[in-house]
Protein backbone atom coordinates (compact mmCIF):
# COMPACT_ATOMS: atom_id res chain seq x y z
CA UNK A 1 0.00 0.00 0.00
CA UNK A 2 1.58 3.17 -0.72
CA UNK A 3 2.02 5.60 2.04
CA UNK A 4 0.98 9.46 2.42
CA UNK A 5 3.50 12.05 4.02
CA UNK A 6 2.86 15.73 3.36
CA UNK A 7 6.52 16.52 3.64
CA UNK A 8 6.85 20.25 4.15
CA UNK A 9 10.23 21.84 2.57
CA UNK A 10 12.58 21.56 5.55
CA UNK A 11 10.19 19.38 7.96
CA UNK A 12 11.52 16.71 9.53
CA UNK A 13 9.58 13.20 9.47
CA UNK A 14 8.93 11.82 12.50
CA UNK A 15 7.85 8.18 11.43
CA UNK A 16 5.65 6.12 14.41
CA UNK A 17 3.89 3.20 14.22
CA UNK A 18 0.72 2.66 16.17
CA UNK A 19 -0.25 -0.60 17.37
CA UNK A 20 -3.99 -0.95 18.19
CA UNK A 21 -3.68 -3.78 20.64
CA UNK A 22 -7.71 -4.13 20.04
CA UNK A 23 -7.36 -5.61 16.08
CA UNK A 24 -3.99 -7.59 16.87
CA UNK A 25 -5.05 -11.48 16.71
CA UNK A 26 -1.43 -12.90 16.87
CA UNK A 27 -1.32 -14.14 13.79
CA UNK A 28 2.42 -13.66 13.49
CA UNK A 29 1.50 -12.61 9.74
CA UNK A 30 4.12 -9.24 10.75
CA UNK A 31 6.99 -11.98 11.66
CA UNK A 32 6.87 -13.82 8.61
CA UNK A 33 6.51 -10.53 6.51
CA UNK A 34 9.58 -8.85 7.72
CA UNK A 35 10.99 -12.73 7.38
CA UNK A 36 10.83 -12.82 4.11
CA UNK A 37 11.28 -9.08 2.98
CA UNK A 38 14.50 -9.15 5.12
CA UNK A 39 15.50 -12.99 4.73
CA UNK A 40 16.89 -12.62 8.25
CA UNK A 41 19.19 -15.60 9.83
CA UNK A 42 17.28 -18.30 11.95
CA UNK A 43 15.83 -17.46 14.84
CA UNK A 44 16.19 -13.64 14.26
CA UNK A 45 12.98 -11.49 14.11
CA UNK A 46 12.94 -8.31 13.82
CA UNK A 47 9.29 -7.76 14.91
CA UNK A 48 7.47 -10.44 16.46
CA UNK A 49 4.47 -10.38 18.46
CA UNK A 50 4.64 -11.68 22.12
CA UNK A 51 1.68 -13.30 24.28
CA UNK A 52 0.93 -13.38 27.88
CA UNK A 53 -1.70 -15.33 29.48
CA UNK A 54 -3.56 -13.25 31.72
CA UNK A 55 -6.02 -14.29 34.55
CA UNK A 56 -7.02 -17.69 35.55
CA UNK A 57 -9.36 -20.24 34.48
CA UNK A 58 -12.27 -19.92 33.11
CA UNK A 59 -11.45 -16.15 33.06
CA UNK A 60 -7.98 -16.49 30.84
CA UNK A 61 -7.10 -14.54 27.90
CA UNK A 62 -4.28 -13.82 25.81
CA UNK A 63 -2.79 -10.34 25.15
CA UNK A 64 -0.73 -9.92 22.41
CA UNK A 65 2.40 -7.29 21.36
CA UNK A 66 3.71 -6.85 18.30
CA UNK A 67 7.38 -5.94 19.31
CA UNK A 68 9.19 -4.23 17.01
CA UNK A 69 12.48 -1.32 16.72
CA UNK A 70 10.60 1.86 18.23
CA UNK A 71 12.95 4.25 15.70
CA UNK A 72 13.35 6.16 19.23
CA UNK A 73 13.85 9.70 19.43
CA UNK A 74 16.97 9.38 21.53
CA UNK A 75 17.78 5.93 20.85
CA UNK A 76 20.05 4.49 23.73
CA UNK A 77 22.06 1.98 21.24
CA UNK A 78 23.51 4.76 19.13
CA UNK A 79 25.39 6.53 21.53
CA UNK A 80 26.56 3.20 23.09
CA UNK A 81 28.18 2.27 19.39
CA UNK A 82 32.59 2.44 19.60
CA UNK A 83 32.68 2.81 15.79
CA UNK A 84 29.41 5.10 14.90
CA UNK A 85 27.93 1.83 12.96
CA UNK A 86 24.63 2.36 14.81
CA UNK A 87 22.89 5.85 13.28
CA UNK A 88 20.15 7.93 13.16
CA UNK A 89 19.08 8.91 9.45
CA UNK A 90 19.37 12.92 9.58
CA UNK A 91 16.17 13.94 7.75
CA UNK A 92 13.89 11.35 10.12
CA UNK A 93 14.09 8.91 12.41
CA UNK A 94 14.85 5.81 11.34
CA UNK A 95 17.99 3.81 12.99
CA UNK A 96 20.29 2.02 11.18
CA UNK A 97 23.35 -0.23 11.23
CA UNK A 98 26.19 0.53 9.13
CA UNK A 99 27.15 -3.33 8.95
CA UNK A 100 30.50 -2.34 7.01
CA UNK A 101 31.56 -0.29 10.08
CA UNK A 102 30.02 -2.63 12.91
CA UNK A 103 32.56 -4.77 15.22
CA UNK A 104 30.18 -7.12 16.41
CA UNK A 105 30.41 -6.13 19.76
CA UNK A 106 26.91 -6.78 21.01
CA UNK A 107 27.18 -2.83 22.80
CA UNK A 108 24.01 -1.91 21.61
CA UNK A 109 22.06 -5.27 21.86
CA UNK A 110 22.43 -4.74 25.65
CA UNK A 111 21.92 -0.99 25.50
CA UNK A 112 18.28 -1.34 23.32
CA UNK A 113 15.00 -1.90 26.18
CA UNK A 114 13.10 -3.27 23.31
CA UNK A 115 15.73 -6.32 22.38
CA UNK A 116 15.23 -5.49 18.75
CA UNK A 117 19.17 -5.77 18.35
CA UNK A 118 20.90 -8.80 16.88
CA UNK A 119 24.40 -9.89 16.09
CA UNK A 120 23.97 -13.47 14.23
CA UNK A 121 27.20 -15.50 14.86
CA UNK A 122 26.84 -17.46 11.15
CA UNK A 123 25.34 -17.25 8.04
CA UNK A 124 23.73 -20.63 8.17
CA UNK A 125 20.37 -21.18 6.83
CA UNK A 126 16.95 -23.10 7.94
CA UNK A 127 18.26 -26.31 6.42
CA UNK A 128 21.42 -26.92 7.96
CA UNK A 129 24.65 -26.38 6.12
CA UNK A 130 23.09 -25.61 2.39
CA UNK A 131 21.30 -22.47 1.88
CA UNK A 132 18.16 -22.78 0.02
CA UNK A 133 17.90 -20.17 -3.60
CA UNK A 134 16.19 -17.38 -1.78
CA UNK A 135 18.52 -17.82 1.44
CA UNK A 136 21.48 -17.20 -0.76
CA UNK A 137 20.10 -14.21 -2.31
CA UNK A 138 18.34 -12.75 0.83
CA UNK A 139 21.61 -13.76 2.67
CA UNK A 140 23.42 -11.24 0.89
CA UNK A 141 21.63 -7.86 2.70
CA UNK A 142 23.31 -8.53 5.83
CA UNK A 143 26.76 -9.80 7.10
CA UNK A 144 27.32 -12.54 10.11
CA UNK A 145 29.16 -10.75 13.04
CA UNK A 146 27.64 -7.78 12.93
CA UNK A 147 24.39 -6.06 14.56
CA UNK A 148 21.23 -5.97 12.67
CA UNK A 149 17.74 -4.89 13.40
CA UNK A 150 14.58 -3.44 11.56
CA UNK A 151 14.82 -0.97 8.98
CA UNK A 152 11.53 -0.09 8.95
CA UNK A 153 12.16 -1.35 5.58
CA UNK A 154 13.58 1.95 4.06
CA UNK A 155 13.59 0.54 0.80
CA UNK A 156 9.99 0.72 0.56
CA UNK A 157 9.47 3.42 2.74
CA UNK A 158 11.89 6.01 0.79
CA UNK A 159 9.75 5.04 -2.28
CA UNK A 160 7.07 5.70 -0.92
CA UNK A 161 5.76 2.33 0.27
CA UNK A 162 4.85 0.93 3.68
CA UNK A 163 7.06 -1.98 5.85
CA UNK A 164 5.89 -5.12 4.80
CA UNK A 165 5.18 -6.04 8.04
CA UNK A 166 2.32 -3.03 8.21
CA UNK A 167 1.30 -4.08 4.71
CA UNK A 168 0.84 -7.70 5.53
CA UNK A 169 -1.35 -6.82 9.12
CA UNK A 170 -4.75 -8.68 8.01
CA UNK A 171 -6.20 -6.71 10.69
CA UNK A 172 -4.87 -3.23 9.87
CA UNK A 173 -3.54 -3.45 13.20
CA UNK A 174 -0.38 -1.62 12.42
CA UNK A 175 -0.41 1.74 11.26
CA UNK A 176 2.80 3.98 9.99
CA UNK A 177 2.76 7.67 9.69
CA UNK A 178 4.69 11.39 10.13
CA UNK A 179 3.98 11.76 14.11
CA UNK A 180 5.20 15.83 13.35
CA UNK A 181 2.40 16.13 10.44
CA UNK A 182 -1.13 16.85 12.79
CA UNK A 183 -3.13 15.38 9.86
CA UNK A 184 -1.48 12.01 9.37
CA UNK A 185 -3.89 9.20 10.15
CA UNK A 186 -0.85 8.07 13.19
CA UNK A 187 -1.33 11.31 14.94
CA UNK A 188 -5.10 11.22 14.97
CA UNK A 189 -5.47 7.86 16.34
CA UNK A 190 -3.05 8.85 18.98
CA UNK A 191 -5.12 11.81 19.46
CA UNK A 192 -8.51 9.86 19.95
CA UNK A 193 -7.31 6.69 21.38
CA UNK A 194 -6.19 5.50 24.97
CA UNK A 195 -2.19 4.38 24.30
CA UNK A 196 1.21 3.95 25.79
CA UNK A 197 4.51 4.34 24.69
CA UNK A 198 6.29 1.00 26.10
CA UNK A 199 8.67 1.49 28.64
CA UNK A 200 8.80 5.04 28.06
CA UNK A 201 10.37 5.41 32.03
CA UNK A 202 13.58 4.66 30.23
CA UNK A 203 13.68 7.71 28.57
CA UNK A 204 14.22 6.47 25.03
CA UNK A 205 11.66 8.34 23.77
CA UNK A 206 9.99 5.56 21.74
CA UNK A 207 7.84 6.35 18.57
CA UNK A 208 6.00 3.36 18.85
CA UNK A 209 2.45 3.93 19.96
CA UNK A 210 -0.05 1.12 21.68
CA UNK A 211 -3.29 1.52 21.01
CA UNK A 212 -5.21 -0.02 24.10
CA UNK B 1 20.35 -16.73 19.31
CA UNK B 2 16.97 -17.37 19.59
CA UNK B 3 14.26 -14.76 20.11
CA UNK B 4 11.47 -15.92 22.93
CA UNK B 5 7.77 -15.04 22.27
CA UNK B 6 6.78 -14.66 25.71
CA UNK B 7 6.43 -11.70 28.29
CA UNK B 8 8.50 -12.69 30.89
CA UNK B 9 11.37 -12.00 32.62
CA UNK B 10 14.26 -12.87 30.72
CA UNK B 11 18.03 -12.32 30.95
CA UNK B 12 20.79 -11.08 28.12
CA UNK B 13 22.25 -13.65 26.91
CA UNK B 14 24.77 -12.01 24.71
CA UNK B 15 27.73 -11.83 27.66
CA UNK B 16 29.11 -14.78 29.14
CA UNK B 17 32.76 -16.37 29.90
CA UNK B 18 34.84 -13.98 27.36
CA UNK B 19 33.35 -10.99 28.43
CA UNK B 20 34.10 -11.62 32.34
CA UNK B 21 37.20 -13.00 31.46
CA UNK B 22 38.13 -9.55 29.70
CA UNK B 23 36.88 -7.72 33.14
CA UNK B 24 38.98 -9.54 34.72
CA UNK B 25 41.78 -9.58 33.19
CA UNK B 26 41.47 -5.86 32.43
CA UNK B 27 40.38 -4.83 36.26
CA UNK B 28 43.40 -7.16 38.14
CA UNK B 29 45.92 -6.16 35.40
CA UNK B 30 45.23 -2.43 35.41
CA UNK B 31 44.28 -2.67 39.79
CA UNK B 32 47.79 -4.33 40.05
CA UNK B 33 49.42 -1.62 38.16
CA UNK B 34 48.28 1.54 40.06
CA UNK B 35 49.11 -0.58 42.95
CA UNK B 36 52.34 -1.02 41.70
CA UNK B 37 52.81 2.48 41.22
CA UNK B 38 51.10 3.54 44.25
CA UNK B 39 52.90 0.99 46.36
CA UNK B 40 56.52 1.49 44.95
CA UNK B 41 56.14 -2.51 44.13
CA UNK B 42 59.39 -4.32 42.10
CA UNK B 43 58.84 -3.91 38.64
CA UNK B 44 57.65 -7.14 38.08
CA UNK B 45 54.20 -6.86 38.90
CA UNK B 46 54.15 -3.59 36.76
CA UNK B 47 55.11 -6.14 33.80
CA UNK B 48 52.57 -8.62 35.13
CA UNK B 49 49.77 -6.01 35.16
CA UNK B 50 50.73 -5.17 30.62
CA UNK B 51 50.75 -8.84 29.96
CA UNK B 52 47.26 -9.02 32.17
CA UNK B 53 45.67 -6.26 29.86
CA UNK B 54 47.29 -7.21 26.85
CA UNK B 55 45.89 -10.83 27.34
CA UNK B 56 42.51 -9.26 27.88
CA UNK B 57 42.45 -7.28 25.09
CA UNK B 58 43.39 -11.03 23.19
CA UNK B 59 40.18 -11.98 24.54
CA UNK B 60 38.00 -9.65 23.74
CA UNK B 61 38.89 -9.57 20.16
CA UNK B 62 37.84 -13.20 20.45
CA UNK B 63 33.97 -11.78 21.72
CA UNK B 64 33.59 -9.68 18.89
CA UNK B 65 31.88 -10.46 15.62
CA UNK B 66 33.56 -8.47 13.40
CA UNK B 67 37.71 -8.89 15.52
CA UNK B 68 39.37 -7.84 12.13
CA UNK B 69 37.84 -4.14 12.07
CA UNK B 70 38.75 -3.44 16.04
CA UNK B 71 40.36 -0.34 14.68
CA UNK B 72 37.58 1.13 14.12
CA UNK B 73 36.48 0.99 17.82
CA UNK B 74 38.08 4.46 18.77
CA UNK B 75 35.24 6.55 16.25
CA UNK B 76 32.92 7.66 19.12
CA UNK B 77 35.01 8.76 22.05
CA UNK B 78 32.42 11.45 22.72
CA UNK B 79 29.31 9.05 23.50
CA UNK B 80 30.30 5.43 23.77
CA UNK B 81 32.91 4.25 26.93
CA UNK B 82 33.76 1.54 24.83
CA UNK B 83 35.55 3.44 22.63
CA UNK B 84 37.10 5.95 25.23
CA UNK B 85 38.38 2.45 26.71
CA UNK B 86 40.22 1.54 24.14
CA UNK B 87 41.69 4.57 24.02
CA UNK B 88 42.80 4.32 27.78
CA UNK B 89 43.57 1.34 26.98
CA UNK B 90 46.29 2.25 24.01
CA UNK B 91 47.91 5.01 26.39
CA UNK B 92 48.07 2.49 28.76
CA UNK B 93 50.10 -0.04 27.09
CA UNK B 94 52.32 2.72 25.59
CA UNK B 95 53.04 4.84 28.64
CA UNK B 96 53.32 1.57 30.49
CA UNK B 97 55.59 -0.17 28.95
CA UNK B 98 57.45 3.17 27.78
CA UNK B 99 57.86 3.58 31.73
CA UNK B 100 59.42 0.30 32.40
CA UNK B 101 61.55 -0.24 29.59
CA UNK B 102 64.64 1.27 30.62
CA UNK B 103 65.14 -1.50 33.30
CA UNK B 104 65.75 -3.84 30.36
CA UNK B 105 66.94 -1.27 27.58
CA UNK B 106 69.18 1.38 29.70
CA UNK B 107 70.37 2.60 26.16
CA UNK B 108 67.12 4.51 26.62
CA UNK B 109 67.03 8.37 26.95
CA UNK B 110 65.10 8.66 30.07
CA UNK B 111 65.32 6.16 33.33
CA UNK B 112 62.82 4.49 35.17
CA UNK B 113 63.25 6.50 38.16
CA UNK B 114 64.04 9.90 36.48
CA UNK B 115 61.50 12.25 35.43
CA UNK B 116 60.45 11.24 32.44
CA UNK B 117 60.19 7.92 33.57
CA UNK B 118 57.80 8.46 36.87
CA UNK B 119 55.71 11.30 34.52
CA UNK B 120 55.21 8.49 32.08
CA UNK B 121 54.67 5.67 34.77
CA UNK B 122 52.07 8.56 36.92
CA UNK B 123 50.46 8.19 32.97
CA UNK B 124 50.13 4.87 32.61
CA UNK B 125 48.73 4.65 36.28
CA UNK B 126 45.84 7.30 35.23
CA UNK B 127 44.94 5.14 32.17
CA UNK B 128 45.20 1.77 34.30
CA UNK B 129 42.42 3.81 36.62
CA UNK B 130 40.46 4.47 33.44
CA UNK B 131 40.28 0.91 32.53
CA UNK B 132 39.39 -0.03 35.81
CA UNK B 133 36.60 2.02 35.85
CA UNK B 134 34.94 1.96 32.50
CA UNK B 135 33.68 -0.93 32.31
CA UNK B 136 31.18 -0.09 35.19
CA UNK B 137 30.33 2.77 33.38
CA UNK B 138 29.73 1.27 30.04
CA UNK B 139 27.45 -1.41 31.36
CA UNK B 140 25.78 1.18 34.67
CA UNK B 141 24.95 3.26 31.28
CA UNK B 142 22.24 0.22 29.84
CA UNK B 143 18.94 1.21 31.25
CA UNK B 144 17.68 -2.04 29.76
CA UNK B 145 19.17 -3.66 32.85
CA UNK B 146 18.24 -2.70 35.62
CA UNK B 147 20.93 -4.36 37.68
CA UNK B 148 23.57 -3.07 35.88
CA UNK B 149 22.12 0.43 35.71
CA UNK B 150 23.62 1.55 38.78
CA UNK B 151 26.34 3.51 40.63
CA UNK B 152 27.05 0.66 42.84
CA UNK B 153 28.45 -1.62 39.78
CA UNK B 154 31.28 0.17 39.03
CA UNK B 155 32.12 0.43 42.93
CA UNK B 156 32.27 -3.07 43.07
CA UNK B 157 33.91 -3.64 40.07
CA UNK B 158 37.04 -1.34 41.35
CA UNK B 159 36.49 -3.53 44.81
CA UNK B 160 37.35 -6.16 42.78
CA UNK B 161 39.74 -4.92 40.82
CA UNK B 162 42.06 -4.03 44.16
CA UNK B 163 41.10 -7.29 45.40
CA UNK B 164 42.37 -9.13 42.43
CA UNK B 165 45.40 -6.63 42.47
CA UNK B 166 46.17 -7.71 45.90
CA UNK B 167 45.58 -11.36 45.22
CA UNK B 168 48.22 -11.07 42.33
CA UNK B 169 50.32 -9.41 44.75
CA UNK B 170 50.25 -12.37 47.41
CA UNK B 171 50.69 -14.59 44.53
CA UNK B 172 53.64 -12.65 42.62
CA UNK B 173 55.20 -12.39 46.69
CA UNK B 174 55.61 -16.15 47.20
CA UNK B 175 58.01 -16.17 44.06
CA UNK B 176 59.91 -12.99 44.76
CA UNK B 177 63.39 -13.67 47.18
CA UNK B 178 62.30 -11.16 49.31
CA UNK B 179 58.70 -11.58 50.13
CA UNK B 180 56.13 -8.96 50.87
CA UNK B 181 54.27 -9.59 54.05
CA UNK B 182 53.01 -6.05 54.60
CA UNK B 183 50.54 -6.23 51.62
CA UNK B 184 48.91 -9.18 53.85
CA UNK B 185 47.13 -6.67 56.03
CA UNK B 186 45.81 -4.77 52.68
CA UNK B 187 44.75 -7.69 51.40
CA UNK B 188 42.62 -8.53 54.37
CA UNK B 189 41.17 -5.03 54.27
CA UNK B 190 40.33 -4.61 50.50
CA UNK B 191 38.76 -8.85 50.78
CA UNK B 192 36.28 -6.78 53.83
CA UNK B 193 35.82 -3.57 51.75
CA UNK B 194 34.72 -5.49 48.83
CA UNK B 195 32.47 -7.93 51.04
CA UNK B 196 30.71 -5.04 51.83
CA UNK B 197 30.20 -3.35 48.80
CA UNK B 198 28.97 -6.73 47.04
CA UNK B 199 26.50 -6.70 50.40
CA UNK B 200 25.49 -3.07 49.87
CA UNK B 201 24.93 -3.69 45.82
CA UNK B 202 22.94 -6.94 46.28
CA UNK B 203 20.98 -5.26 49.16
CA UNK B 204 20.21 -2.07 47.18
CA UNK B 205 19.33 -4.36 43.73
CA UNK B 206 17.07 -6.66 45.99
CA UNK B 207 14.93 -3.66 47.26
CA UNK B 208 14.74 -1.67 43.63
CA UNK B 209 12.46 -4.74 43.41
CA UNK B 210 11.08 -5.95 39.70
CA UNK B 211 14.24 -7.21 37.36
CA UNK B 212 16.79 -6.11 39.74
CA UNK B 213 15.17 -8.30 42.19
CA UNK B 214 14.67 -11.41 40.08
CA UNK B 215 18.34 -10.25 39.33
CA UNK B 216 19.56 -11.09 42.94
CA UNK B 217 17.32 -14.10 42.56
CA UNK B 218 18.87 -15.57 39.86
CA UNK B 219 22.24 -15.50 41.37
CA UNK B 220 21.14 -17.51 44.46
CA UNK B 221 18.95 -19.96 42.41
CA UNK B 222 20.23 -23.13 40.29
CA UNK B 223 22.39 -22.89 38.70
CA UNK B 224 23.95 -19.99 39.55
CA UNK B 225 23.71 -20.02 43.25
CA UNK B 226 26.59 -22.46 43.60
CA UNK B 227 28.86 -19.74 41.60
CA UNK B 228 27.64 -17.38 43.88
CA UNK B 229 27.46 -18.95 46.97
CA UNK B 230 30.21 -21.24 47.31
CA UNK B 231 32.81 -19.84 44.44
CA UNK B 232 32.59 -15.99 45.41
CA UNK B 233 31.20 -15.18 48.87
CA UNK B 234 32.97 -18.72 50.39
CA UNK B 235 36.00 -19.29 47.95
CA UNK B 236 36.62 -15.71 47.19
CA UNK B 237 35.76 -13.55 49.92
CA UNK B 238 35.85 -15.62 53.07
CA UNK B 239 38.42 -18.03 52.72
CA UNK B 240 41.30 -16.01 51.78
CA UNK B 241 40.21 -13.66 54.82
CA UNK B 242 40.43 -16.49 57.07
CA UNK B 243 44.29 -17.96 55.23
CA UNK B 244 45.92 -14.47 54.99
CA UNK B 245 44.84 -13.19 58.82
CA UNK B 246 45.03 -16.84 60.38
CA UNK B 247 47.42 -18.79 57.96
CA UNK B 248 50.25 -16.92 56.73
CA UNK B 249 51.45 -19.72 54.93
CA UNK B 250 49.08 -19.99 52.59
CA UNK B 251 48.98 -16.64 51.09
CA UNK B 252 49.15 -18.41 47.89
CA UNK B 253 45.94 -20.22 48.28
CA UNK B 254 44.59 -17.08 49.45
CA UNK B 255 45.33 -15.27 46.50
CA UNK B 256 44.44 -18.07 44.27
CA UNK B 257 40.88 -18.34 45.95
CA UNK B 258 40.35 -14.53 45.72
CA UNK B 259 41.36 -14.26 41.60
CA UNK B 260 38.74 -17.13 41.38
CA UNK B 261 36.35 -15.55 43.54
CA UNK B 262 37.41 -12.17 41.22
CA UNK B 263 35.96 -14.13 38.17
CA UNK B 264 33.07 -15.82 39.00
CA UNK B 265 31.80 -12.08 40.37
CA UNK B 266 31.84 -10.65 36.88
CA UNK B 267 30.53 -14.14 35.10
CA UNK B 268 27.87 -14.07 37.86
CA UNK B 269 26.91 -10.32 37.54
CA UNK B 270 26.70 -10.78 33.62
CA UNK B 271 24.58 -13.82 33.35
CA UNK B 272 22.31 -12.14 36.05
CA UNK B 273 21.13 -9.15 33.80
CA UNK B 274 17.48 -9.25 33.62
CA UNK B 275 15.89 -6.81 30.97
CA UNK B 276 13.25 -4.51 31.99
CA UNK B 277 9.77 -6.54 30.55
CA UNK B 278 7.38 -5.24 28.89
CA UNK B 279 4.61 -4.35 29.99
CA UNK B 280 1.53 -5.94 28.70
CA UNK B 281 -1.03 -4.84 30.42
CA UNK B 282 -1.51 -1.02 31.01
CA UNK B 283 -3.39 1.31 33.35
CA UNK B 284 -6.65 2.27 31.39
CA UNK B 285 -7.03 -1.12 29.32
CA UNK B 286 -10.47 -2.37 29.74
CA UNK B 287 -10.88 -6.23 30.24
CA UNK B 288 -13.92 -6.00 32.04
CA UNK B 289 -15.37 -8.17 29.27
CA UNK B 290 -13.00 -10.65 29.81
CA UNK B 291 -14.02 -11.20 33.21
CA UNK B 292 -17.79 -11.68 32.79
CA UNK B 293 -18.89 -14.79 34.87
CA UNK B 294 -20.33 -18.08 32.88
CA UNK B 295 -23.85 -17.24 34.02
CA UNK B 296 -23.49 -13.60 32.63
CA UNK B 297 -21.88 -15.36 29.75
CA UNK B 298 -24.94 -17.66 29.36
CA UNK B 299 -27.10 -14.93 29.81
CA UNK B 300 -25.38 -13.05 26.96
CA UNK B 301 -25.14 -16.07 24.60
CA UNK B 302 -28.98 -16.73 25.08
CA UNK B 303 -29.74 -13.07 24.47
CA UNK B 304 -27.78 -13.26 21.20
CA UNK B 305 -29.83 -16.35 20.31
CA UNK B 306 -33.25 -14.68 20.98
CA UNK B 307 -31.88 -11.74 19.23
CA UNK B 308 -31.06 -13.52 16.12
CA UNK B 309 -34.26 -16.09 16.38
CA UNK B 310 -35.95 -13.11 16.49
CA UNK B 311 -34.78 -11.45 13.13
CA UNK B 312 -35.62 -13.93 11.65
CA UNK B 313 -39.04 -14.60 12.22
Amino acid sequence: MALSVNSAEGRKVKWGVAVDLKRCVGCQSCTMACKAENGTPPGVFWTRVIEKEEGRYPFAYTVFMPMRCNHCSEPPCVPVCPTGASYQRAHDNVVLVDQDQCVGCHACVVACPYEARFVPDNARGYYGKHTTPYEEVAYKKWQAGTAQKCTLCVHRLDVGLQPACIDTCPTRALVIGDLNDAQSEISKLIKQRPRFQPRVELGAEPNVYYLT
Amino acid sequence: MVQGFNAELKCQQEFGWLLSIWLFLSGTGCGLFVLFKLLELPVFFALLGLASIVLGGVVLLLELGSPLRAWRGVSRIRTSWLSRGVVFVGFFVLTGFLSVAPVFAPWLPWESAGLGGRALGWIAALCALMIVLYPGFWLAKNRSIPFWNTAWLPLVLVGYAATGASAMILLGSAFLRNGLRPFDALAAVLIVLTGILVGVYLLVMHRAGGPARESVRLLNAPPLSWSFRLGIILVGLLLPLVLVLWVPSAVVLAGGCMLVGSLLFRYCVLKVGVYVPPALVQEGMDFSRLNRTGTDLEREYAGMAAQRAGGRG
